[in-house]
């Protein structure tokens, strides 16, 4: 491992937390690289494979801290999503789920995964999980603009 | 040399200029466009390689056709009128720019516009970083799919996406963008070549429809108008 790594990102015995310990306004960090942006210089829908969105949990994480991760660049820059945004519509919610690799060890490891129309927000929908037909594909459009309009940027990428 | 294959279909009605001896050459219905590398004859074409010549209205390019008795062509587009292509036919051994034949016939080369975008289309590719994550990239039915309906958009509407990517969704992604208004127009077209449209601001979603008869498209467009 780097030896700038953080240590913040260790796992170090910690547990695995439920959804119902995310607080409304938890961020949910996120990379992004030049090419991800429009003709506008915003960050498209193109963009966002959605579910299982990869994200990094505010509270035990920094939005530099995206760069330690598998292909992660210096160059890359970051934005954020609420919590609350996450779970717009009940479509989707985080679930905690630290990576417990050797080279990219990331306790603040968060994936929002795709809710079904039933389901709350506090139960944890399985990894892989994308509901077939054209009715999921629609709201998961809708999701992924939704995403696009209310995310923030922390810093920009410089490639 | 390279030789691209461009479908010219000749029009009877319109043949009041092309008398022979070069009417029955024109009358074939496929002509055939030589490229060659570094030659500067052939620098004026602009679009050398393409599939579909790039040009505006009132440009002319020169273009070589083989096997005829006159090999020198010199198109131009818009001319006479919106729609139809003039041919200036000229002997290459003397090519002094002498109007040897007038030759009138409608094009049935795409709009430059309509080749402009399926040009764009076919030319896409993944990031670096989404190949490296096992996105796969848009199919050739999907690129297919979306010209059709870009083309169809542009032919109904007149409007011409501003933004082309490939989607981490695999598929293809356009968005249109209002010249008067925050209002953009995005569509999706995956690769199980469902295609979704979208019309939102900065702020709303305002309707979001799966594009499967023209008259989706059309809802779209009004969507995308309303302001």
């Amino acid at each position: 491992m780097n030896s700038d790594f953080p240590a913040r990102l260790r796992i170090a015995g910690r547990q695995r937390l439920s959804p119902r310990n995310f607080a409304q306004d938890d961020l949910l960090y996120r990379d992004f690289r030049l090419d991800y942006l429009n003709e506008q210089g915003e960050i498209e829908a193109n963009t966002i494979r959605f579910p299982d969105l990869s994200c990094n949990w505010s509270r035990f994480s920094l939005p530099d801290d995206v760069k330690y991760r598998e292909n992660g660049l210096n160059t890359d820059g970051c934005y954020s999503i609420t919590v609350e945004f996450s779970r717009f519509q009940n479509i989707a919610t985080p679930v905690h789920d630290p990576i417990q690799n050797v080279e990219f060890e990331n306790y603040a490891h968060v994936e929002v995964r795709e809710l079904k129309p039933e389901e709350d927000i506090f139960i944890e929908p399985p990894k892989g999980r994308k509901p077939n037909g054209k009715k999921a594909k629609k709201r998961r459009s809708i999701y992924r603009r939704h995403i696009c309009q209310n995310l923030t940027v922390e810093f920009e990428p410089t490639a | 040399m390279s030789t691209k294959v461009i479908n010219l279909e000749h029009s009877e009605q319109e043949t009041e200029f092309a008398s022979d001896p070069l009417g029955s050459y024109f009358n074939a219905a496929v002509l055939e466009k030589e490229t060659r590398e570094g030659d500067s004859d052939y620098s004026e074409t602009g679009n050398r390689g393409d599939e579909v010549p790039d040009w505006e209205e009132g440009e002319f390019q020169r273009w070589t056709f083989g096997g005829g008795p006159v090999s020198i062509v010199t198109l131009t587009k818009g001319y006479f009128s919106p729609g139809h292509l003039q041919a200036r036919v000229a002997d290459p051994r003397t090519d002094q720019g002498v109007v040897q034949q007038m030759l009138r016939f409608p094009i049935v080369l795409p709009d430059p516009s309509i080749g402009r975008l399926a040009s764009s289309i076919s030319r896409i590719t993944l990031p670096t970083r989404w190949i490296e994550e096992g996105v796969q990239p848009p199919t050739l039915e999907c690129r297919q799919k979306a010209t059709r309906i870009c083309t169809e958009i542009f032919e109904k509407f007149r409007l011409h996406p501003d933004f082309i990517a490939p989607s981490k969704e695999e598929g293809l992604f356009f968005v249109y963008r209002h010249p008067k208004s925050d209002r953009s127009l995005s569509m999706e077209i995956d690769n199980e070549l469902d295609c979704l449209g979208q019309v939102y601001d900065s702020g709303e979603i305002y309707l979001t429809e799966f594009i499967e008869t023209p008259r989706v498209i059309s809802a779209l467009v009004a969507a995308f108008n309303e302001f």
